[in-house]
């Protein structure tokens, strides 16, 4: 149970800067997930953490201590591997057993402890058998065994889930979930999902290309995107970017062809005044921010249905507005066919500005 | 009738399979029983035409090659004198060397090639053409410079000298090979018993290591046969101590006529040990040599 501290953490391989100066505080119990797509030195940063890589510039506290000179046997952290690491010559008990044998436990207190632990995970009656013998999910169970019977000071665990299938993935997240708190334990969590994160995390970090763009609630995060990097990945249908202008005389949003013209409200032109070139702006809407009707209403574009996709519990449309295609989720009562005629309005009070230079937020 | 016709074919592909498996077998097997059948035949018998080749029906089974090699050997032509035969020493040389040069080198080669496989090493693919390039002279090439310089520091008729060389000789093909077998396992074995509370040894020695064992005891093997059958080197640098098996073979040929019994008698004893090792541990040869198509 440990509060974990990265201080301008760089890690290079070659040429290429897998961690790029990140910093980032864990509180001791928080459940800290980081998150991006493949390639963005999440494992690195973790591997980092763990002492199974040596950072080139900056440090990994342990409640405030630096560890930098401590192996990873000694920092006395649990890793769950994606690929869980089993060993498969043992079976499951001398799997989870194994942290215990390095630690001079008798038989009799490792054999309680294997057990207690079993217990929790539901797994006691597969004990005896070898990872071969053990299905994906089951496989799983036994590597956060492994990770959880000998009480770390915190967990790392390197998208543990991925290689799941989808149903059992929603139930590991709920699991996790209440293991970190029955364990009451420090979690580092990695992961390129980012439903894992907004459904998980006490803080979320979005991780690219070795850089750190955001930390946050999952709210913060979703409501809040700090950039169009962050607004593009999290959230379960890509949020819609329009390239568009500010009129400061008319206080209006125009799109880059002059299709459309939108009055700003305060909030937005508030955030357009903030750039240095406020001719060139991306407007972000999420999906479920737009709203699609047979009946053209006031002050709403004109669009055509392009591609309609049910979903079961909602539907998808891609809709036409000049050039721009928009994404829109739409309850699944709501039925469109293909070509179809539709007005769209755009929820302004939930919409976000992106300077096109520097990428940043302005709202 | 389908039913009928169909089994009739795979009785016959069947016939056909055993008739050309057995064709296969003999072709490959009768010079060894060839051998076997020499080493247990008296003089007149082994030149006899036609050939004798059914003991006890043919001809008279007898072990007078093995007393004459193992214990002591006729040196003139009408069996008056004898002397002791060395070759009971020299088998000893050849198990002592072959063994030391077989256990070193894989232990030297495997951690060798542990590095290699884990590590990022500078010049990688370099060092490790280097260690293949010492393999790719043949031994007549080397073997006057080797003699100068085992002469300059005093290493000929020596037993560490001749093993060393069959060290140096050994470890490319072990680090080669267990190189290969070391990518085959993820790296997470090792670095999650890292974690768990074992330093790196600690890890290679209990988790990574069995994981290689069979195709460890395959490379084991090819490193024993290479040592074991070398004989130009023995020949030139240890012909006066230690030396092996490879030289007696040639010795035993005699001048003016050749002793086949002698020779037939020799090659079997020398290579049973190596026919029984192979055998002993076939089942891990062939998983050795499969490695990477049957764990994934």
């Amino acid at each position: 149970m440990s509060s974990i501290t990265l201080q301008n953490l760089t890690k290079r391989f070659g040429a290429t800067v897998a961690v790029n100066d990140l910093s980032l505080h864990i509180d001791d119990r928080e459940f800290v997930v980081v998150v991006g797509p493949t390639g963005a030195g999440k494992t690195t940063t973790l591997r980092c953490v763990a002492g199974l890589e040596k950072p080139d510039d900056g440090m990994v506290l342990f409640d405030g201590q630096d560890v930098r000179s401590v192996s990873p046997a000694e920092r006395d952290v649990a890793f769950v591997f994606q690929n869980y690491a089993l060993y498969p010559r043992k079976t499951a008990f001398e799997n989870i057993a194994f942290p215990l044998q390095a630690r001079n436990l008798s038989a009799a207190e490792i054999k309680a402890e294997v057990e207690r632990t079993a217990r929790m995970l539901r797994i006691h009656h597969l004990l005896d058998r070898r990872p071969a013998q053990l299905s994906g999910g089951e496989q799983q169970r036994v590597a956060l065994g492994r990770a959880m019977v000998r009480r770390p000071r915190a967990f790392l665990m390197d998208e543990p889930l991925t290689n799941l299938d989808f149903q059992l993935r929603a139930q590991m997240r709920s699991e996790l979930k209440r293991i970190q708190r029955e364990l009451d334990n420090t979690f580092f969590y990695v992961t390129n999902d980012q439903v894992e994160a907004l459904s998980m995390g006490d803080r979320i970090a979005v991780l690219n290309a070795g850089t750190l763009h955001q930390v946050g609630t999952p709210q913060e995060i979703y409501e809040h995107p700090a950039d169009l990097f962050v607004a593009a990945f999290i959230g379960s249908i890509r949020m819609n970017f329009l390239r568009c202008a500010f009129i400061a005389d008319t206080g209006a949003l125009v799109s880059a062809d002059g299709g459309w013209s939108l009055p700003a409200p305060p909030r937005l032109r508030e955030g357009a005044q903030k750039s240095k070139d406020p001719g060139q702006l991306i407007l972000g809407v999420r999906p479920e921010d737009v709203l699609l009707s047979t009946e053209a209403g006031n002050g709403a574009l004109e669009g055509q249905v392009y591609v309609a996709e049910p979903l079961g519990n909602h539907n998808v449309y891609n809709v036409r507005i000049g050039p721009a295609l928009v994404r829109v989720k739409t309850p699944a009562t709501f039925m469109l066919d293909a070509e179809a005629r539709v007005s769209v309005q755009f929820n302004m009070a939930r919409a976000h500005l992106f300077d096109s230079a520097t990428e940043q937020a302005l709202t | 009738m389908n039913v009928q016709n169909r089994q009739t074919r795979s009785l016959l592909g069947r016939i056909l399979f055993w008739i050309a498996t057995a064709l296969i077998l003999v072709f490959f097997l009768f010079p060894i029983y060839w051998i076997l059948i020499t080493a247990f035949k008296d003089r007149p018998d082994i030149t006899q035409l036609p050939p004798r080749f059914v003991p006890w029906v043919d001809f008279q089974p007898t072990t007078f090659n093995f007393h004459e090699i193992l214990i002591e050997m006729e040196v003139s032509q009408f069996g008056t004198a004898t002397e002791q035969s060395p070759f009971l020493g020299q088998l000893f040389n050849s198990v002592i060397i072959s063994g030391t040069a077989t256990v070193v080198a894989v232990i030297l080669g495997t951690l060798a090639a542990y590095a290699f496989s884990r590590f990022r090493i500078k010049g990688e693919g370099d060092l490790l053409f280097f260690i293949l390039s010492t393999r790719m002279l043949p031994p007549v090439v080397t073997v006057i410079p080797l003699f100068l310089m085992f002469t300059e520091l005093g290493m000929r008729n020596t037993f560490h000298g001749i093993t060393l060389l069959y060290i140096t000789m050994g470890l490319p093909f072990v680090v080669w090979m267990m190189k290969g077998f070391f990518d085959e396992v993820p790296h997470e074995f090792e670095e999650a018993a890292m974690i768990d509370g074992y330093s790196r040894l600690e890890a290679i020695w209990r988790i990574v290591i069995p994981e290689v064992i069979p195709p460890m005891l395959a490379t084991a093997v090819f490193v024993l046969i290479t040592a074991w059958n070398e004989f130009v080197f023995v020949q030139l640098l240890n012909p006066l101590g230690y030396t092996t098996v490879t030289p007696f073979l040639y010795a035993v040929v005699g001048y003016g006529r050749t002793e086949w019994g002698r020779v037939a008698a020799t090659t079997v004893v020398f290579v049973s040990p190596i026919v029984i090792f192979t055998f002993l541990v076939r089942k891990y040869l062939l998983r050795g040599v499969t490695f990477g198509a049957v764990r994934r």
